[in-house]
């Protein structure tokens, strides 16, 4: 369709004005972070930056944050990890096995339920299993329930790339003899390594961002993960801003590295396939 | 003989590459189901070592249905639902129109869209916290030189949800433009030439050709966009804890409150089921409504 040069720079302009207003609040945060107390409460548009608000975060003789940092680390690749593993295996069995019992519409089913059930009803049964079973205010209860909660997205993730790569190449590797896993581990895997990287991402976001589970299977700093920590530093009675905006800015780094990695399959994803974007 | 072998041999893998994904899913997402309706007929009491489950019969389902702050901050929940998804579906309608096919949107472009709906809502929640600063606050340090007074963005009890709901447009508008530019690019051309021939002007054009073609996107859209609504907290939790006063408690603050800060957990297991029923019922609405506006 051919469109006047004047609807052009409408479209131009108006999108412009989203980015704009997209990326503001970002600088604007990047900038506090950057600035000293006085300058904050000031507002001073021109400043000099320091860095006193990051080394007192992450290297402060109290700061909790590093602990927090590293927990998160740690249990978003773990869940990642575990989750692409035993997930890959069994999303390339449902691509490619005869399915019983119509188990691909059951999982597409639970898999929407999942998403209209809110975290409180899955916060409460896990907070009396792991405070049973001891597991509470330890990472390792965070990585099984992240897990659980990641696997059935990763599965039909990873089943919608499995289906995608064409049959013939694994038949034709089975005829020349090549059993059902080396065809799995050394063909299909290698094939789909993008989309693995996709949903390796997104399961690595859910799990960074994660936060009513997180806060209510913690309780000190030794197992919190980086969003209850910053809630917490929130809550003080004196709330030191900079250090506030650099937390934020810290947090929120990864997701930028991530963000053009996983642009393509971001809204295949969070619409469980429904659009392909 | 040879593909009987190996169709078996097949099979058998198949099944233990499967096992560890489906013992996963049904321990640990279908039991946690099940032993919540559980919890529902229940008071819970921790101590040092366990806690003591007592059985109540249907005593917190008689509590609920009296409780008057549930019901309000049900009400709240669903004005916040209305009022942000409402304002994200005709932003993102607007944003995609105006773009769609007049400009080429490349893809960083498209990524730096995408971040506000990929960083934690938590993070949302304390850059909007800051912006929000009654003192050195981004809006109010705009109004203030404008030569206009500061407003009180989260403390005040009219405004309150406002300013909430406002970062949740923030949030999500890119989602609903991705989703609509996405189903408009893939519109055919024909119906549009067509009406064109035919001398429609462009708001006839919308209303009785993009609309309808369109409306499998929407509907994509309007759904998930409502079921991730109700289950706002993070955002909540850091802009006003639910405050000033009651203003500002959706569903999850108040539910959470319930179970782990006055510990009655039992009670917060029927007020996690009811939630998500009238999630449930909302959703049939608005299904239903569309369906409705359609024929």
């Amino acid at each position: 369709m051919k469109y006047k040069n004047s609807t052009k720079t409408w479209s131009f302009l108006l999108l412009l004005l989203a980015i704009i207003l997209t990326v503001m609040p970002f600088i604007w945060i990047v900038a506090t972070s950057f600035k000293d107390f006085i300058s904050i409460m000031s507002s001073k548009f021109f400043f000099s930056p320091t860095l006193e608000n990051y080394t007192n975060l992450l290297a402060g003789r109290d700061s909790e944050y590093p602990r927090f940092l590293l927990n998160s680390v740690i249990v978003s690749l773990s869940t990642t990890f575990i989750s692409l593993v035993i997930g890959a295996m069994g999303s390339y069995s449902l691509a490619r096995l005869p399915i019983p019992l119509k188990l691909d519409k059951i999982l597409l089913g639970w898999l929407l339920v999942l998403r209209i059930i809110h975290p409180m009803a899955f916060a409460l049964p896990f907070f009396m299993i792991m405070y049973k079973f001891g597991l509470y205010n330890t990472i390792y209860a965070l990585i099984f329930v992240y897990t659980a909660i990641n696997m059935p997205f990763t599965i039909w993730m990873m089943k919608g790339f499995f289906e995608e790569i064409s049959e013939e190449i694994e038949e034709s590797a089975m005829i020349d003899g090549c059993s059902r896993f080396k065809v799995f581990s050394r063909i299909a895997l290698p094939l789909v390594a993008p989309g693995l990287t996709a949903t390796a991402i997104f399961c690595f976001i859910l799990a960074w961002n994660e936060f009513l589970i997180a806060l209510i299977l913690t309780s000190s700093p030794q197992s919190m993960t980086l969003p209850v920590g910053i809630a917490r530093l929130n809550q003080q009675y004196f709330v030191k801003w900079g250090e506030m905006s650099a937390a934020a800015t810290v947090f929120t780094i990864p997701i930028f590295v991530f963000a053009s990695l996983v642009q393509r399959h971001l809204i295949r994803g969070m619409t469980f396939g429904a659009i392909k974007g | 003989m040879k593909t009987t072998l190996k169709r078996r041999q097949y099979n058998q893998l198949g099944f233990w590459m499967l096992a560890p994904t489906a013992i996963i899913l049904i321990v640990l997402t279908l039991y946690p189901i099940i032993y919540l309706s559980f919890m529902m007929f229940t008071e819970i009491e921790l101590t040092g070592d366990g806690a003591i489950t007592k059985f109540v019969g249907l005593s917190n389902f008689v509590r609920m249905v009296e409780d008057k702050t549930f019901f309000q901050s049900l009400g709240t929940t669903i004005i916040y639902v209305i009022s942000s998804v409402s304002a994200e579906m005709v932003f993102g309608m607007l944003l995609a129109l105006m773009v769609a096919n007049a400009l080429k949107v490349p893809g960083v472009i498209k990524t730096l869209l995408m971040i506000p709906m990929l960083i934690a809502p938590v993070a949302v929640g304390l850059i909007w916290r800051l912006m929000y600063n009654p003192e050195f606050g981004l809006f109010n340090s705009i109004l203030r030189g404008l030569g206009m007074p500061g407003l009180n963005w989260l403390a005040d009890k009219n405004l309150a949800l406002l300013s909430i709901i406002i970062s949740d447009i923030w949030q999500w508008t890119p989602f609903v433009y991705l989703i609509l530019l996405a189903g408009l690019q893939a519109l055919p051309e024909e119906p549009f030439e067509a009406a064109k021939v035919d001398g429609a002007k462009a708001g006839q054009t919308f209303r009785y050709i993009t609309l309808p073609l369109l409306r499998p996107s929407i509907l994509v859209a309007l759904l998930f966009r409502t079921m991730d609504a109700f289950k706002a907290y993070d955002k909540f939790v850091i802009l006003t804890s639910g405050g000033p006063g009651n203003a500002t408690q959706v569903v999850s603050l108040y539910n959470y409150k319930v179970s782990f800060t006055f510990w009655e957990m039992g009670y917060g297991a029927v007020l996690a089921f009811v939630t998500i029923m009238v999630v449930n019922i909302f959703n049939l609405i608005v299904f239903r409504g569309m369906e409705r506006l359609n024929s």
